[in-house]
């Protein structure tokens, strides 16, 4: 199964690339993705914080919608998904 | 100040972008109450422009005092206003900038309490903010008023844009379902710069009924880059604040 992920802002120099395509096992999860895409600490420390939890920062979108709509880093994925991942903006 | 009515002195001052629009367009402009919340980085420069388009009536509220560090990038407030209330300096220089325009300033914490209230009578809510606590709120009021809500945000070179339209396109819950953790911003003065064009750029098309504005749509800007980029947005039907089960 391949979905797109695509690096917004800061993320994109972090992780080198403003976008991937990657090959992921079948019901394989943003996790999984996740764990696929950090493939170095730097990224790693990007994304998830010192417990191995999902940074509270980070938003990561399905498609159109947050993965909080679906079941957060639990979410499955299927064929074709485009997870978009942003930092947080939130000063004004 | 004749609401619907230009005056010579109104017609000579906006020939330029009368000439895109009409007069027509500009008494549309002239007609428009716009409440803009916060007198910051964003709030500096979605006020300077929607006061020199000639908005009719624009009420900012904010409950902060200029402090030195906010001078890189909060380009209403100067050296000399340290210490004033931002409200306060913000109303001063937009007088000055346009005398048509009718301006309230109101030094006050937006919450639930007052929400209602603050925004009432108003077209539209432009959010220049600096925490997502606060924007939820502002959020909910621009749903069930059904005005629109124009959402802006930036970090260091980077900023996000939207425009929320109520039953007809994500709200910002739906799109940021919870809040990130409070931190004190890095933010580089032109972000704001950029970011708050767009949002006011957002203000002005969608009172003349102009072009395509940013509805479902979260724009990201990359300073560093030199890039927008693009994020399809949709409602989510299970939004605490706009989908089913929302109490609204």
């Amino acid at each position: 199964m391949k979905v797109k992920v695509k690096f917004f802002a800061a993320l994109k120099e972090v992780f080198g690339v403003e976008e991937r395509e990657v090959e992921l096992g079948k019901g394989a999860s943003i996790k999984d993705l996740l764990d696929t895409l950090c493939d170095s600490p730097r990224c790693r420390q990007s994304v998830f914080d010192d417990s191995g939890k999902l940074k509270m920062r980070i938003q990561i979108m399905k498609n159109r919608l947050p993965i909080q709509s679906f079941d957060g880093i639990s979410t499955r994925l299927e064929e074709g998904d485009v997870i978009s991942i942003i930092p947080p903006m939130f000063a004004g | 100040m004749v609401l619907g009515v230009l005056t010579g002195n109104e017609i000579a001052r906006y020939r330029r972008q009368i000439s895109i629009f009409g007069k027509n367009g500009q008494k549309k402009l002239k007609k428009a109450k716009v409440f803009v919340a916060g007198a910051g980085g964003l709030g500096s420069v979605v006020l300077a422009y929607l006061t020199a388009a000639g908005i009719g009536s624009i009420r900012v509220v904010d409950n902060d005092i200029v402090e030195p560090s906010n001078l890189n990038r909060q380009i209403l407030h100067w050296d000399c206003d340290v210490g004033r209330e931002k409200v306060t300096s913000a109303k001063e220089k937009l007088e000055k900038m346009n005398a048509n325009v009718k301006l309230e300033a109101i030094s006050a914490t937006i919450d639930r309490d007052n929400v209602e209230e603050l925004v009432a009578g108003y077209d539209m809510i432009v959010d220049a903010m600096d925490n997502f606590s606060t924007r939820y709120v502002l959020n909910r009021a621009a749903l069930s008023r059904k005005i629109p809500f124009f959402h802006g945000a930036v970090q260091g070179f980077y900023g996000q844009v939207t425009t929320i339209i109520p039953d007809r396109t994500a709200c910002l819950r739906c799109i940021f379902p919870e809040a990130p953790p409070p931190a004190t911003p890095a933010v580089v003065g032109v972000t704001p710069g950029v970011i708050g064009c767009l949002q006011a750029g957002e203000v002005i098309k969608y009172i003349l009924g102009m072009g395509e504005l940013l509805e479902d749509r979260l724009l990201i800007w990359d300073g560093l880059k030199v890039e927008m980029d693009e994020i399809p947005l949709e409602k989510n039907p299970h939004c605490r604040d706009c989908g089913s089960q929302s109490s609204l």
